[in-house]
């Protein structure tokens, strides 16, 4: 583990949020401890992007509570909150079509020590590498999905919010994801991961909550998930 | 000499006229487009910034006794300065509005500004001399050509090169140019979007404000010495592509030639012509969108 990471624990307590004037969140309260993996399990349209926006300050409207270690990030700016040891892996992936590979990776500031070196993200994923200059959405969708989790791994962030990683993905680049989590976790790294993918899931997590209508409805322990595998997947089933 | 019954020396010398009117459409093409681009608004208030970069370095001059060389550098310092003003108290305000009250806004402030100016200077030229060093000319042996004005487009193809550089070269254009696609990821990526914004702006700018300080020896200083060129430029930028940083460079000095040129063969159409270049750009770009529907 880094010495440097700062054991800081992300609360968010009766968040609220809306596009508009629909509510989307209705008092989502969960946690995440440091060096923890977390996955938010739920159906389409259950929320759980929109908590990921939440807490990176992308939603226009939000209420409740949201702090990292001390400080409450509610209402902050997104780049506050990056600064704040927090960074975000979009559904969309976001990467850039005007901008290289490399151009790609560099994008984000450092904010931190202790972030990956451009040689150990290379290392994870030489095909970034073999590609550096390549315009970025050339790549497979694979790759941009590595390009967009190694660009937020070399900032020093704490804190890595990963919307669905693998969604898309053929099985081989899947397991390849879930490897690079799996070594986040050995570095100290905390994940909150959303998935529609158990499988994948309960390949990385240590704990899950049940997101449905905007609001937790179960929690359990990969433990727990363990003794009762039905337990999550009836409220996955469509 | 004659060509096509034009005589060559006609030629030529409106070549060259075109081509310093071409280094002027480069430069301030090139600062909307990035506004453009960035900020996803028009920006009306360019040409006043290029009479305002030209009127400094007459007060430099008038009131401080301080020369061309140091305004090339102070007058643009100043423009971006305000520049940036402008966007942090006005139009950062209206990013969220539809895109036609920041178009009305720096419409009225381009009036605004014009009236400010002609109220305190009058509507008459003011004179700004070429500095000594650029004064005089060489015979290249088919025509003359004034040192100043190859200066003009020397300055002019090495500011749009080097500005080329940082936004196509440099780790900050690259978060331009990522800005400029998606500003919100930008800013979750963790940079500071608005000052990114505010900096694009004054930027641009001062690159309007170097061109007015660059026109100054050529073209009187006067308050509305950057309303007629504003609407040529922004033809420059429409048949350039919105937001292509080359296509402004080349459509620039490319539509100042063509305008010198229909000087010398057809004069009436030469005011003309840019706009006709706009107008037939247009119906090709609209025809390749609709085309596919059929």
């Amino acid at each position: 583990m880094n010495p440097l990471t700062p054991k800081k624990t992300l609360v968010v307590k009766d968040l609220c949020a809306w596009y508009a004037d629909s509510q989307a969140l209705h008092g989502t309260s969960f946690h995440v401890e440091p060096g923890e993996v977390v996955a938010l399990l739920g159906r389409n349209g259950a929320g759980k992007t929109t908590i990921l926006k939440s807490i990176m300050g992308l939603m226009g409207k939000a209420a409740g509570e949201v702090r990292y270690g001390e400080q409450p990030i509610l209402h902050r700016r997104p780049d506050e909150i990056a600064a704040a040891g927090i960074a975000i892996c979009p559904e969309e992936r976001a990467i850039f079509s005007t901008l290289s590979v490399s151009e790609n990776l560099m994008l984000p500031p450092v904010i931190a020590r202790g972030g990956y070196t451009v040689e150990e993200i290379y290392t994870l994923f030489p095909n970034l590498h073999e590609r550096a200059d390549a315009g970025g959405t050339t790549l497979s969708g694979g790759e941009q999905q590595m390009l967009a989790i190694g660009r937020i791994l070399r900032t020093g962030a704490t804190l890595f919010l990963l919307d669905e990683p693998s969604e898309g993905l053929a099985p081989v680049i899947v397991q390849q994801i879930a490897r690079t989590i799996q070594k986040m976790k050995e570095r100290g790294l905390t994940v909150l991961l959303v998935e529609q993918n158990l499988k994948f899931a309960r390949t990385v997590s240590d704990r899950y909550y049940v997101v449905e209508q905007g609001r937790i409805i179960d929690a359990c322990t990969s433990a727990e998930l363990e003794r009762d595998p039905e337990r999550i997947q009836h409220h996955l089933a469509i | 000499m004659t060509l096509f019954g034009l005589p060559l020396a006609l030629i030529y010398s409106q070549l060259l006229l075109g081509l310093i009117n071409g280094a002027f459409y480069a430069i301030l093409s090139l600062g909307l487009s990035v506004i453009f681009g960035m900020l996803g608004i028009v920006n009306f208030v360019h040409g006043v910034l290029f009479m305002m970069g030209a009127f400094f370095a007459w007060m430099l001059l008038e009131w401080c006794g301080i020369g061309y060389w140091w305004a090339l550098i102070l007058s643009p310092a100043i423009v971006g300065l305000i520049g940036m003003a402008i966007e942090r108290l006005l139009i950062s305000r209206l990013y969220k509005q539809d895109h036609i009250y920041a178009f009305l806004l720096t419409f009225g402030l381009a009036l605004m500004i014009e009236a400010l100016f002609r109220n305190a200077f009058d509507s008459i030229g003011r004179p700004y001399s070429i500095p000594e060093l650029l004064q005089g000319g060489s015979d290249l042996g088919f025509m003359f050509v004034p040192h100043y004005r190859s200066w003009i487009v020397i300055v002019s193809v090495v500011v749009c090169g080097l500005t080329w550089y940082s936004i196509e070269k440099t780790r900050l254009g690259a978060r331009l140019r990522a800005a400029t696609e998606n500003g919100p990821v930008v800013q979750a990526l963790g940079i500071r979007v608005p000052r990114l914004m505010t900096l694009t702006y004054g930027g641009a700018a001062a690159l309007a404000g170097l061109s007015g300080v660059l026109a100054a020896p050529i073209y009187s200083v006067s308050p509305q010495m950057g309303a007629n060129l504003v609407i040529i430029v922004f033809a420059v930028v429409v048949i350039g592509g919105l937001n292509s940083i080359k296509g402004s460079i080349v459509a620039g000095f490319g539509l100042g030639i063509l305008e010198g040129l229909t000087k010398a063969v057809y004069p009436a159409a030469s005011s003309t012509v840019i706009f006709l270049v706009m107008a037939i750009v247009l119906i090709a770009r609209a025809g390749r969108l609709t085309g596919r529907k059929h």
